[in-house]
């Protein structure tokens, strides 16, 4: 049996097609389609199981599809079944106006727009707000119980946060009209730049002969006017603070499911951020000491691959020798013996990045093989030994020769 | 065919990653000749959507066609941040990664400088990061990059004002790429969101395009999320406070003075890019410290500079021959 979701799209082209024809048909003074055009996409829907089909492109096209057939049953259908005189751009206004059922806060072609645009890659603070109000429902109706308590006693921080909470909603409602209110004015501003494109648009040579031309004057009046709208300094106010009211009531919620949580043992969100900053930290301290590593690593790279002559005395003790050599004792001794600051020669020039690099780790060498380098970087250079050997003798052996000795 | 449509990829040009970081993932692209140019150019792109819009499809690519005329081309893909990532900030974006990045393509080719390619959120990047280390960028390109986010055509930059972003971030953590995208949608309702889909009706018997269509589809809602410190930085600094213009900007404890950008510059911009208003990126000219500054207005969108029969002609040939002359 074949996939009937497979034949989607001849089907889809075939009713695009019927679907302007018959429009196009009822604009130029025929009779409007009998049956409602987005009625058919219903139908058709119902191939796929309803409306969400499962691919969100197929239910975004869709989903458009039944906009745009509702626009043109609205504009078109009065056109050509109700009044001639309708033809002006004015009364194309009106009926657009009317085939919306009546432009109101609730019915509004921008509010539809941006609610259309909620999908699984899309999700705006509408959505949000939906989405997590499941959760806050309860809690809502808590605070709206705790509004009008005086807050004492010891509950009185409880009761003070439930009717702050109540506040945070109620501003949110607040804010949210003003918002709406905005694209409400958005959409009627729409409304009138469609009536002036249309009047722009009669004009002989730039008259519009086809649907999807009257739909895209629709359009292009709709963005302007919301761009209008949305540029405005009123806008970026209301905007803002519709976006931070939900923000403090989201907040606020997020607070009360983690004081309630936390009671059965449940780590809540400020107790992961405190985990997620704190492995933010090493990561950043992981990362600078690496990169001290690697830096350290290359100097002494640098050094140890130079040849024998370009090397200091220091670096020299760094290479290897092998153990039948033989140690430049009287070197040892006299490196031993410490010497007054003064008797040292002073550098002729400063040096090398690479030398300056290293002299760190030659200052510590000693240090290293009496016994602290755990990773066993110097242990097999017994060269270096002699300079710490003395003072590694254990005490005791020492007591024991000044025994001897004294014997 | 449907199943056919359902399965379309991009990223398409074969790829070597050299480098990993957290999150963070340095790739060198792969031609199907050896580079000519002795300097590498690394792409960095924006921290929202998928760095592949540059290599969406094998004929829609400026990757690809920077490869095809000798470019060595590394690019960083910065991943999909999850709550551990929310302290992630600007710092550890520029001094961090775009610099330890830059590093490793410098010493695999020996350099010390390298071309840097920033794109949108990444050119502003760009910008900072050739401000702050201009000894290891060889030449600057800027695509569709932002640097007066105060013109009065500049929607989202408006939407931002009156936001309180410490609030925002607190309490949201990292931004949600479904919230971003989403905003980016409401800029035009009506013609992302309607109007394109109805469209879809004039290619449905051309496969090809159809395929094309699912795969810009695709890569839309491909959105990953924001690390909330960066995003609450990002806000704050540049869309709010302006000083990649205005000044006083630091990333980390670094300074930002544009006026150190002296190597030279390409700014390609895009002439009806909604996102990022040409009136945002034409005055790099006068914030940058350079002498060799180099403009291209592209005809086309904030996509469309990538993907469109006209970027493939135009964006990637202007590159290559500006690169040739600065090698």
């Amino acid at each position: 049996m074949s996939d009937p979701k497979a034949a989607w799209m001849p089907d889809w082209q075939n009713m695009q097609k019927q679907f302007f024809t018959a429009w196009t048909d009822a604009a130029r003074g025929g009779v409007a389609p009998s049956m409602p055009v987005h009625e058919g996409f219903d139908v058709w829907l119902k191939t796929f199981g309803g409306r969400d089909s499962g691919n969100e492109v197929l239910d975004k096209v869709v989903g458009s599809a039944r906009q745009f057939a509702e626009f043109m049953q609205g504009v078109v259908g009065q056109l050509a079944t109700t009044r001639p005189d309708l033809a002006t751009p004015a009364g194309m206004r009106e009926a657009l106006e009317k085939a919306m059922g009546g432009l109101t806060a609730q019915k509004n072609p921008i509010v539809d727009a941006l609610r259309g645009i909620s999908s699984e890659g899309a999700k705006g603070f509408e959505d949000m707000y939906r989405e997590w109000l499941k959760i806050a429902k309860p809690l809502e109706a808590d605070a709206r119980n705790y509004m009008n308590m005086p807050a004492f006693g010891m509950n009185r921080e409880s009761t003070e946060r439930q009717q702050a909470l109540m506040q945070a909603f109620t501003d949110y409602q607040d804010q949210n009209t003003r918002y709406n209110t905005l694209m409400f004015k958005a959409s009627r501003l729409g409304l009138d730049k469609f009536e002036s494109k249309l009047a722009e648009r009669s004009e002989p040579g730039r008259e519009i002969t086809s649907m999807r031309g009257l739909y895209d004057v629709y359009v292009d009046a709709a963005e302007e006017g919301y761009a209008e709208v949305a540029l405005s300094d009123e806008f970026r106010e209301v905007y803002g603070a519709m976006v931070n009211a939900q923000m403090r009531v989201r907040q606020m919620v997020q607070g009360e499911v983690e004081r309630s949580t936390a009671a059965v043992g449940m780590p809540g969100r400020t107790e992961l951020d405190s985990v997620h900053k704190r492995m933010h930290d090493l990561r950043r301290r992981v990362a600078s000491l690496e990169e001290q590593l690697a830096e350290a690593v290359a100097a002494m790279k640098a050094v140890t691959s130079a040849p024998p002559a370009a090397q200091g005395r220091r670096s020299r003790l760094l290479r290897p020798r092998s153990r039948g050599q033989a140690r430049p004792a009287a070197k040892a001794k006299a490196a031993a013996k410490p010497k007054p600051v003064a008797a040292k020669k002073a550098p002729t020039a400063p040096p090398s990045q690479s030398k300056r690099a290293l002299a760190p780790q030659c200052r510590n060498r000693p240090t290293v093989v009496a016994g602290a380098d755990h990773h066993g970087t110097f242990e097999n250079r017994p060269q270096i030994r002699p300079r710490g050997s003395r003072a590694l003798q254990p005490e005791a052996d020492r007591r024991r020769r000044r025994v001897a000795q004294a014997g | 065919m449907l199943r056919k449509l359902d399965d379309v990829h991009y990223g398409v040009t074969a790829k070597e990653a050299v480098y990993r970081e957290d999150k963070v993932v340095l790739y060198h692209f792969k031609g199907d000749k050896a580079p000519t140019a002795k300097t590498p150019t690394l792409i960095v792109y924006a921290l929202v959507n998928r760095p592949f819009m540059t290599d969406l499809q094998e004929d829609r690519s400026l990757v690809r066609n920077l490869l095809a005329r000798g470019e060595d081309v590394y690019l960083i893909d910065w991943g999909y941040p999850d709550a551990a990532d929310r302290y992630i900030g600007l710092d550890d974006y520029i001094n961090g990664y775009i610099r330890r990045c830059v590093d490793v393509v410098a010493k695999r080719h020996g350099l010390k400088a390298i071309n840097i390619l920033g794109v949108c959120q990444g050119g502003a990047f760009s910008l900072c990061f050739a401000a702050i280390y201009p000894e290891k960028v060889k030449n600057l390109i800027t695509m569709v990059t932002p640097v007066d986010f105060h013109t009065p055509d500049n929607m989202l930059s408006h939407w931002t004002q009156g936001m309180d972003v410490d609030l925002f971030v607190d309490t949201l953590g990292n931004v949600p790429g479904d919230l971003m995208n989403y905003c980016y949608l409401t800029l035009k309702p009506f013609r992302l969101n309607h109007q394109k889909y109805i469209g879809l009706v004039d290619i449905l018997d051309d496969k090809a395009e159809l395929e094309n269509f699912l795969r810009m589809e695709k890569w839309i809602f491909d959105s990953p999320n924001q690390a909330g410190q960066a995003f609450r930085e990002f806000i704050r600094d540049f869309y709010q406070a302006n000083k990649l213009v205005e000044g006083g900007l630091k990333i980390g404890d670094k300074d930002v003075d544009l006026k150190r950008v002296t190597m030279p510059v390409l700014n390609i911009y895009a002439e009806q890019d909604h996102l990022v208003p040409p009136s945002a990126s034409i005055p790099m000219k006068n914030v940058v410290g350079t002498k060799d500054y180099t403009v291209l207005a592209f005809k086309g969108g904030h996509i469309g500079i990538y993907v469109s029969g006209r970027a493939q002609r135009e964006v990637a040939p202007t590159i290559h021959d500006w690169l040739s002359k600065r090698a």
